[in-house]
């Protein structure tokens, strides 16, 4: 495939904004660097896209990524999923890594490209007799075959090249990725802490009606020792959520780039879905991944160097020379050539492993590509599926359940229900609460994953810093 | 309630009369209740009319046939909104639109024809409880009859022997039908001068319902914990007073077709004898004066007493739980409890809940309530709220109009003790 094709293939690979870098590559609070031309990027006002392949075609060591130096960005207050995005991509040092090393083909195309050098041999002789002029000779050789070949060979790299890069913006999108799903982890980690606290509350509320009903001689000492208990199991839950939090903050941070944690703000409650995703395209997700890309990109490289390689083994290495002497009075020109016959080398062991290479590599292209098919059949279920989700929290379950604390405060009024029931009510609407932060978690995650799949990239999701959360945790029963 | 007089009874009494047996057939087309009663049609001698606080008298019509003169009424069977009180209602089950259904008010000795239309899903039956019917008439389903079916309309035959108190109701699916409310009260009125020559005559009968606050339909499976408890069908403080002219002799017909729960009906003020129950008349020498007579499920009893004092006279069931209406026994017992540290913490987790019951439970009038549900306590009175509710109503005992205000002589309430008065007759209240 040519370069220019695939480079306007993947200009089209834009960002949306939850995966983008916001403020651009070059941002990060930072000025630009004047060798990176504005236009690399695909910069608008209302989405602050980026034009991630503009970012990674561009010379790599005058890229922003790899050209500015890492963590010392401002990191915002409150910390939003774009901005979360745009310091990952600032401060990662594997992926400045990564652009950096894009050096690595790039100069092996160059070298690929250029033409042998000539080789000039230079003569002077002087025989024992002394009456004899000094004898001179000139001989000027040039690989011929070898110079011939330089195209083929820079179309290997060329090749190669293409796939770096293609792996290296894939990178960029899984490094944006990954920070938004830490993201969307320390977010609900932080809101389940929150509301870990307030069924605390509820349940230090009924120790205390517990207490004030014990002492008042009212019940017996059975409720109230329930109810204590109730409450220090609760602590627990609140310890591990505190725990829970403090992992997620930290894995944020790590891939953040950033070495205080305590500088990460939570945005607060986030209670509300996002809108619904729209639906994955599985031809457009196999064709356009960049991973797979970079596979093909190199199952190229591999079938142009085995036919450049089997051109050199059957081509006779020629190397055309001319020389001049000079013997006393005369002086004599005349060329020549010099021909190995490739007999016996013609390259086959070289050949027999480049085709294994290929054999091989094409064998993970069609695993990978069929991995891909249900990575993406997958993700456009979860989208489907946390989008309902999602969306039954704030419009069916949590209206119903603080429904369900109205009426029973209304109940105790009536003396159909105690303070312990309204308690437990409240403490339920606190569990549902959490519920629709896990599910919204989900939806995040299931949208960041299909935008990544979307736009070519393709990453397992990180590993998850925190024990699974199954259901909120509740200890014992109200005091009654 | 609006007060109104015993020429407007009579007349609410006597257009239902004239009313056909075939228009009454339908809630719509039932008799409501006109102000505080309704009347029997004109009674031979000097017998009252009977008066049903919030209630009626079926109408019937009177036919003269070949064999003598046939009373002919309809009672339809059928499911429809009742209000208990302002602020709760039900769908319940009733005859003619109401629970208790119609009084049936029958002439001693003479053929009834009552015609029964069932509107409800079920079949249902009615027993004339306490009356000597031919067995057939009896009205216990398998028993005594095939059930009517929903949609038909069946015709009982009897002739009342004994003048009394009685009662009818259901007899399939009891625990069901009386329970939606299929109750109601039956007298047999003497051929013959009433021998207690009593000058006003009321009919009131009990009932409990089961009614979880917000509710709209009455729980027939409940077997205790009955909260919404009714004389004729009303909860105070709409059930409408008994209201009596000073030196009037006054019986009260009391019957009770409640689920479960008996009671102990008590009258303030002026002593009563009862005077006989769904078994006859009680020989006077077995009577003796009390003020409290206790209401068995199933059972009628007729108090008879003069109204010697004038004055608002309480009448009610004397089981606490039963003067109280929607009464809930889920909040717990807080009084004496110190529930700063809680009220503190309740506060942030549901600023609308407010701990209640601390020092005692009669300020948790006016709290904001489940929708069609009330107050478990009372209404306004003339000295300030009045927190009794259910099973309570007032017999007002007035020298001059009905209606008017009584007003307690000057001496005769009781009032704060001045310091003179505690130092005169040596009574020491510690600090």
């Amino acid at each position: 495939m040519a370069i220019e094709r695939l480079a306007a293939r993947a200009r089209r690979l834009v960002f949306p904004v939850t995966l983008a870098v916001p403020v651009a590559l070059a941002g990060c609070g930072l000025p630009a660097p004047p060798s990176f031309a504005p236009a690399s990027y695909a910069r608008r006002d209302a989405g602050s896209e980026v034009d991630v392949w503009a970012a990674i075609s561009a010379p790599s060591r005058r890229t922003p990524l790899a050209g500015r130096p890492p963590g010392n960005a401002p990191v915002p207050t409150p910390l939003r999923a774009a901005d979360a995005v745009a310091l990952a991509l600032c401060n990662d040092r594997d992926l400045r890594a990564t652009v950096l090393e894009l050096g690595v083909p790039e100069g092996m195309l160059r070298q690929a490209e250029l033409l042998p050098n000539p080789a000039v041999e230079f003569d002077l002789r002087r025989t024992s007799d002394r009456a004899q002029p000094l004898q001179a000779d000139v001989r000027i050789e040039y690989a011929l075959t070898r110079a011939l070949l330089t195209p083929a060979r820079g179309a290997v790299a060329a090749h190669d090249l293409q796939a770096a890069r293609l792996d290296a913006a894939a990178s960029v999108l899984e490094a944006a990725f990954s920070a938004t799903v830490l993201h969307a982890r320390w977010e609900a980690a932080e809101e389940r802490l929150r509301l870990a606290r307030v069924s605390l509350a509820t349940f230090a509320a009924a120790r205390d009606g517990a207490d004030a009903l014990t002492q008042a001689g009212n019940i017996s000492a059975i409720p109230a020792a329930a109810a204590r208990a109730s409450h220090e199991e609760a602590r627990v839950v609140v310890a591990r959520r505190e725990l829970d939090a403090l992992v997620a903050r930290e894995a944020l941070a790590a891939r953040l780039g950033i070495a205080d944690p305590a500088r990460l703000v939570a945005a607060g409650p986030a209670v509300e879905p996002e809108a619904p995703a729209t639906t994955l395209d599985e031809e457009k997700v196999v064709a356009g991944n960049l991973r797979l890309r970079a596979t093909g990109e190199r199952l190229v490289a591999l079938a142009k160097k085995t036919g450049l390689l089997r051109l050199e083994g059957q081509t006779p290495d020629v190397v055309v020379d001319g020389h001049g002497e000079q013997d006393g009075l005369f002086v004599e020109l005349g060329g020549g050539a010099r021909i190995s016959v490739p007999l016996f080398d013609r390259k086959q062991g070289s050949i027999a492993a480049t085709e294994a290479r290929y054999d091989g590599l094409a064998e993970r292209f069609q695993a990978q590509a069929r991995r891909l098919r249900a990575e993406s059949r997958v993700v456009a279920a979860e989208v489907r599926v946390t989008d309902a989700c999602a969306r039954q929290y704030p419009t069916t379950i949590l209206p119903a359940r603080r429904n369900v604390l109205a009426e029973t405060i209304l109940m105790m009024n009536a003396m159909h229900a105690s303070v312990f029931d309204v308690l437990d009510a409240r403490r339920r609407l606190a569990e549902a609460e959490s519920a629709a932060v896990d599910a919204i978690e989900r939806q995040k995650i299931a949208h960041a994953r299909a935008l990544l799949l979307g736009n070519g990239g393709d990453a397992p999701l990180p590993q998850a810093p925190m024990s699974p959360r199954t259901a909120f945790e509740v200890p014992g029963e109200m005091t009654h | 309630m609006n007060p109104i007089d015993r020429r407007q009874f009579l007349g609410a009494g006597l257009a239902l009369t004239g009313a056909g047996v075939g228009q009454i057939s339908t809630a719509a087309a039932a008799p409501t209740t006109v102000g505080a009663a309704a009347a029997t049609p004109a009674r031979r001698g000097a017998a009252p009319a009977l008066e049903v606080p919030n209630g009626a008298i079926l109408p019937l019509t009177r036919q003269q046939t070949a064999s003598g003169t046939v009373h002919v009424g309809h009672l339809v069977v059928e499911e429809f909104t009742h209000t208990f009180a302002p602020g709760l209602e039900a769908r319940c089950w009733g005859y003619n639109g109401r629970t208790p259904g119609p009084v049936l008010a029958l002439p001693e000795g003479e053929l009834v024809r009552l015609y029964v239309t069932n509107r409800l899903p079920e079949p249902t039956t009615i027993h004339w409880h306490g009356l000597v019917v031919p067995n057939g008439m009896d009205g216990v389903s398998g028993l005594n009859q095939a059930p009517i079916p929903p949609g038909e309309t069946w015709t009982y035959t009897f002739r009342p022997r004994r003048p009394g108190t009685y009662m009818y109701h259901s007899h399939f699916d009891e625990m069901t039908q009386m329970a939606l409310g299929l109750v109601g009260m039956l007298v047999v009125l003497p051929k013959g001068p009433d021998p207690e020559h009593v000058d006003r005559d009321f009919v009131l009968m009990s009932h409990e319902w089961k009614m979880v606050a917000g509710a709209r339909r009455p729980d027939p499976l409940a077997m205790n914990d009955f909260n919404v408890l009714t004389f004729n069908g009303k909860s105070y403080p709409a059930t409408e007073p008994l209201r009596v002219r000073t030196g009037e002799r006054v019986r009260i017909r009391l019957g009770n077709l409640g689920p479960m729960d008996h009671h102990s009906i008590h009258l303030h003020g002026p002593p009563f004898e009862v005077t006989g129950t769904d078994g006859g008349a009680i020989p006077r020498s077995a009577r003796f004066p009390e003020t409290t007579v206790l209401l068995a499920v199933g059972a009628t009893r007729d108090i008879v007493f003069t109204a010697t004092e004038p004055g608002d006279w309480a009448l009610h069931c004397h089981m606490t739980h039963h003067a109280m209406t929607q009464m809930g026994h889920e909040s717990g017992n807080f009084i004496g409890a110190d529930t700063r540290a809680l009220d503190e913490k309740l506060g942030k987790l549901a600023p609308d809940a407010m701990t209640m019951g601390q020092t005692g439970m009669a300020g948790m009038a006016g709290m904001a309530l489940p929708k069609n549900s009330i107050s478990m306590g009372g209404g306004p009175g003339p000295f300030g709220r009045i927190d009794m509710g259910g099973m309570f109503t007032v017999v007002s005992v007035r020298d001059g109009a009905e209606t008017d205000r009584f007003t307690p002589p000057a001496g005769t309430q009781p009032r704060r003790a001045t310091a003179e008065e505690l130092a005169r007759d040596g009574i020491v209240v510690a600090k």
